[in-house]
């Protein structure tokens, strides 16, 4: 059965014509990328809701807001909620929107696994609501066992939730990878992909390799709970360590499964609003994939305390060490790839910055909880709270965000308002650092991690990252109402507003529901700023750079 | 320094570095530099540690300090530097170089970091060795975590305590487990911490530098009570704990013998088991806010649960505390006296309790 057979019939539909084709099994990429999208930013609205009790709870130590198992239940849903129903299928969504027309495909190359792919974040997603509902899973994202066998039912609900999503990342990144390597037009070379396709190739990598072992972990601790099995129970002749060794034998790599699509993302928005070439191609696409392989070498550094063997520490120290060095490389190459650019400061480039420069915050303190006798101390602090925000907030969210606004245009066919963008922007940069920075100090001065009141002397510390937060809650609501407003009433963008490189940059915006009307013939990477013109639109000869659209040309009402 | 020059379109050649990026190349050097080694003498975000494991640990730490404070400064500045420099002018619609990469500098910014981070690997090693090595005169401590206290066995004295006592200039070895889920003993002022685990032994160190007393933490999630599981380590100068010691074992003696002296037992039992680590007990000494307070219990203890007598009420506090919360309290109190105490030091807390006027 074609495409086109199904097309606007039944429940299997294929493109998004009209409104309700984004409610259905739909198979064509764009609108599974669009459901992705609309998904998991409204679970970010509900892990930031989660995110603000935390906060409030923590603004003074003797508040009562949410404390005891109540609060444990709030941070381990804040936790999930963010890492598997926001940044994943946020990056899985917008890969899904894009790769495809970067490389020249009418689609994926599973069009029906993809759907499977999304709708299996529905069962996911409302068993995650549910446990949260029925209240028990109380252990931290981390779950670790003996508690995670001993917390009420909703540790159940939640671990099976995480099951159809572990699927779903699966179904996703087969998908993303049988894609990148068969469905390219055959003008365009390995070194001629975007460096996004290198990204999200790279992170299928970590998903296909890494998921699985999640997948298992959480199989034998929902047996454990439900049929009594004693994997991890001592008294029955278990080890608790053996959930932390298989937990973060995937969970670490995950990291890299939250930030390669970002780098990614980053490696194409900064050339654009550079006007030069990316700096570096071949060695950030090696380092993608060195990041790949070396992420499945350090999980153990999240168990430098936990009674591993003591000298085993030692070499996951080294990994972990030199795993900063491709990330150093391409935060170089990004450098170097502004130097002696024009820059011009969209707010898509001006998050793309910020996440250079937030992201390296988060890279430098990871140096220090590599290496062991630090990491000693600081374990389980939260100086590792404000270490993770700087990379997943810091880096994964601000790379987001500047994906999102350099294709929104190319996704919906309308501008997103840049004043509204830069207020966005800087509430957001401005709060992040209020609410994460001072969590570097409170971890190094003496505040665990997971604790719902803390010693009198961090309240000046936490009440400011509460104020942070609340400036951060602030920041979404421009954004939301610039994306709403634009959706109705954005200046059109036409299909090529950046004046970009990039296969999708040559189809009208929104692109057709069958892409490319004939295979496009690629000359080179798309970072050709500066040595060839800008490709024209699908059908027309390159001509020379077109110019910006100027206000008054772009038909807004 | 790269001199990478190429050509425009329109075929003038450009640099990627002219005279003015030259300098601000070296100015940012130079600042970086200098932000590193005052950020590493200066340290400013530890305050001094409290053992020779700490101290060690805060060297390493400024070292670590210094070398990100440079790498932060070098990549802000670059970055400010290029924000500031190759901004575009507003009818520019020129594009920039087309410079696609140098190798000399690639190769350069790809080896420089990784002799950095081996040669931390390298030095962390060595302060890690030093860390975990025995001394010859240690003294021995167990310790177990349960939810939520911390428990001290000292197997060369044969004492229990729910506070720990380390002489000054002295080794202690811990060996730490868990009598349920998994808990993280850490103390704060002295960077050490080891996660205590069921049906396993993990072991670390410290050796107090100074006298005083820090707080023990839990740092790792082990259920509601998770954030108030906390104790405390004195380091005590040589003849004071000795004195502690000879005190413990002469209370644990004098529990043999209870009914001499049911006071005195009482405030013995009181911090035996860990009671002052969260409740307030003038009688007993002791200052704990976690849990409501057990001064005046015997006058109140009748009227604070309907249908329950002084004693039944007090008796359920400890072997039951879960079936009544008091008002704007939480329901964080270890569960499992009935089983850590007998019945006799069961009947004798609730005896000193009830006598608490």
């Amino acid at each position: 059965m074609t495409a086109d057979a199904v097309v606007g019939t039944g429940l299997i539909r294929h493109g998004g014509r009209k409104f309700s084709d984004y409610f259905i099994f739909n198979t064509d990429h764009k609108v599974i990328g669009i459901q992705y999208l609309v998904l998991s930013f409204t679970f970010f609205l509900i892990g930031g809701v989660l995110a603000e009790l935390i906060r409030t709870q923590l603004a003074l130590p003797t508040n009562q807001v949410i404390v005891g198992s109540r609060y444990n239940l709030v941070l381990t849903l804040h936790g999930t909620i963010m890492i598997f129903l926001w940044i994943i299928p946020a990056f899985a969504g917008l890969a899904n929107y894009v790769i495809p027309l970067m490389i020249g495909a009418n689609d994926m190359a599973f069009p029906k696994l993809n759907a499977l792919a999304f709708w299996l974040l529905i069962p996911g997603g409302l068993l995650m609501m549910a446990s949260f509902a029925v209240g028990g899973a109380e252990s931290g994202w981390t779950a670790y066992p003996p508690l995670s066998v001993t917390t009420p039912l909703g540790q159940t609900i939640w671990a099976i939730a995480l099951q159809f999503i572990g699927f779903s990342t699966i179904f996703g990144a087969i998908n993303f990878l049988v894609t990148i390597f068969n469905m390219r037009v055959p003008s365009m070379g390995l070194t001629q992909m975007p460096l996004l396709a290198w990204a999200v190739a790279a992170t299928s990598i970590i998903i296909v390799l890494g998921t699985p072992v999640l997948s298992g972990a959480l199989l034998m601790l929902i047996m454990s709970r439900v049929l009594g099995a004693q994997f991890f129970t001592p008294a029955g002749g278990g080890n608790p360590l053996l959930w932390q060794n298989l937990f973060w034998f995937y969970s670490h790599p995950a990291v890299y499964i939250m930030i390669l699509p970002g780098f990614g993302i980053i490696s194409e928005v900064l050339p654009a609003f550079s006007r030069k070439p990316i700096f570096g191609y071949k060695l950030i696409a090696f380092s993608s994939m060195a990041i790949a392989i070396f992420g499945f070498l350090v999980w153990a550094h999240h168990m430098f305390t936990s009674g591993m063997d003591p000298f085993l520490r030692v070499p996951f120290m080294i990994t972990s060490m030199i795993i900063a060095v491709p990330t150093g490389v391409k935060i170089f190459s990004w450098l170097g790839t502004i130097w002696g650019g024009k820059l011009r400061f969209t707010t898509s480039m001006t998050f793309a910055l910020a996440f250079i420069s937030m992201f390296v915050i988060g890279g430098l303190s990871g140096i220090f909880l590599a290496s062991v006798p630090i990491d000693i101390h600081v374990q389980d602090t939260y100086f590792v709270v404000a270490h993770l925000h700087y990379v997943l907030f810091g880096g994964s969210v601000m790379a987001l965000f500047a994906g999102v606004y350099y294709w929104f245009p190319k996704i919906t066919g309308r501008m997103l308002d840049e004043r509204l963008g830069q207020v966005h922007f800087w509430l957001t940069f401005l709060g992040f650092n209020l609410t994460f920075f001072p969590q570097h100090l409170a971890g190094l001065q003496g505040m665990p991690r997971r604790v719902f009141t803390y010693a009198p002397e961090f309240t000046a510390l936490n009440l400011m990252s509460t104020l942070g937060s609340f400036l951060l809650a602030i920041a979404i609501l421009p954004f939301l109402f610039n994306a709403l407003r634009s959706l109705a009433r954005g200046k059109v963008a036409g299909p090529n507003p950046w004046r970009a490189f990039g296969l999708e940059w040559t189809l009208s915006s929104p692109p057709p529901v069958h892409n490319f009307p004939t295979p496009p013939v690629v000359d080179g990477d798309p970072y050709g700023y500066g040595e060839r013109p800008i490709p024209g639109p699908v059908g027309t000869p390159a001509g020379p750079p077109a110019p910006a659209p100027a206000p008054s040309a772009s038909g807004g009402n | 320094m790269s001199h990478q020059a190429s050509h425009n379109s329109d075929g003038t050649q450009v640099r990627a570095f002219d005279s003015s990026s030259k300098l601000a190349v070296i100015l940012i050097g130079a600042i970086a530099a200098i932000a590193g080694i005052v950020m590493g003498v200066a340290n400013p975000f530890l305050s001094n540690a409290a053992s020779s494991q700490g101290i060690m640990i805060d060297t390493l730490f400024s070292v670590l300090l210094g070398i990100a404070t440079a790498v932060f400064v070098l990549v802000q500045g670059f970055l400010l530097y290029s924000i500031v420099r190759f901004s575009r002018t507003p009818d520019d619609e020129s594009d920039g170089m087309p410079i696609r990469g140098n190798t000399k500098l690639e190769v350069l910014w790809t080896a420089i970091p990784a002799i950095i981070v081996v040669g931390i690997s390298i030095y962390s090693y060595r302060i890690l060795v030093d860390i975990d090595r025995p001394q010859a005169d240690h003294i021995k401590v167990d310790v177990t975590g349960r939810q939520f206290s911390w428990e001290f066995y000292y197997p060369d004295y044969d004492i229990k305590t729910s506070e720990l006592h380390i002489p000054l200039g002295r080794q202690a070895r811990l060996r730490l487990t868990s009598a349920d889920v998994n808990h993280a003993f850490w103390v704060p002022q002295m960077r050490m911490k080891k996660d205590a685990i069921g049906g396993k032994i993990t072991e670390t160190s410290i050796t107090g530098t100074e006298l005083g007393t820090y707080p023990i933490v839990c740092a790792e999630l082990c259920g509601a009570g998770h954030a108030v599981m906390r104790s405390q380590v004195v380091v005590d100068s040589g003849p004071d704990f000795q004195n502690w010691i000879q005190s413990q074992i002469g209370a644990k003696q004098r529990g043999a013998s209870a009914a001499a002296d049911p006071v005195a037992y009482g405030r013995q039992l009181v911090n035996q088991f860990g009671c002052n680590a969260c409740h307030k007990l003038a009688d007993a000494g002791a200052v704990g806010a976690v849990g409501p307070s057990l001064d005046g219990m015997g006058s109140r203890a009748g009227a604070a649960v309907p249908g329950q007598s002084a004693e039944e009420y007090v008796r359920n506090a400890i072997v039951k505390p879960g079936a009544y919360i008091v008002p704007n309290f939480q329901p964080v109190m270890p569960s499992d006296y009935s089983q850590r105490m007998t019945d006799q030091e069961v009947d004798a807390m609730v005896k000193y309790l009830l006598g608490q006027k």
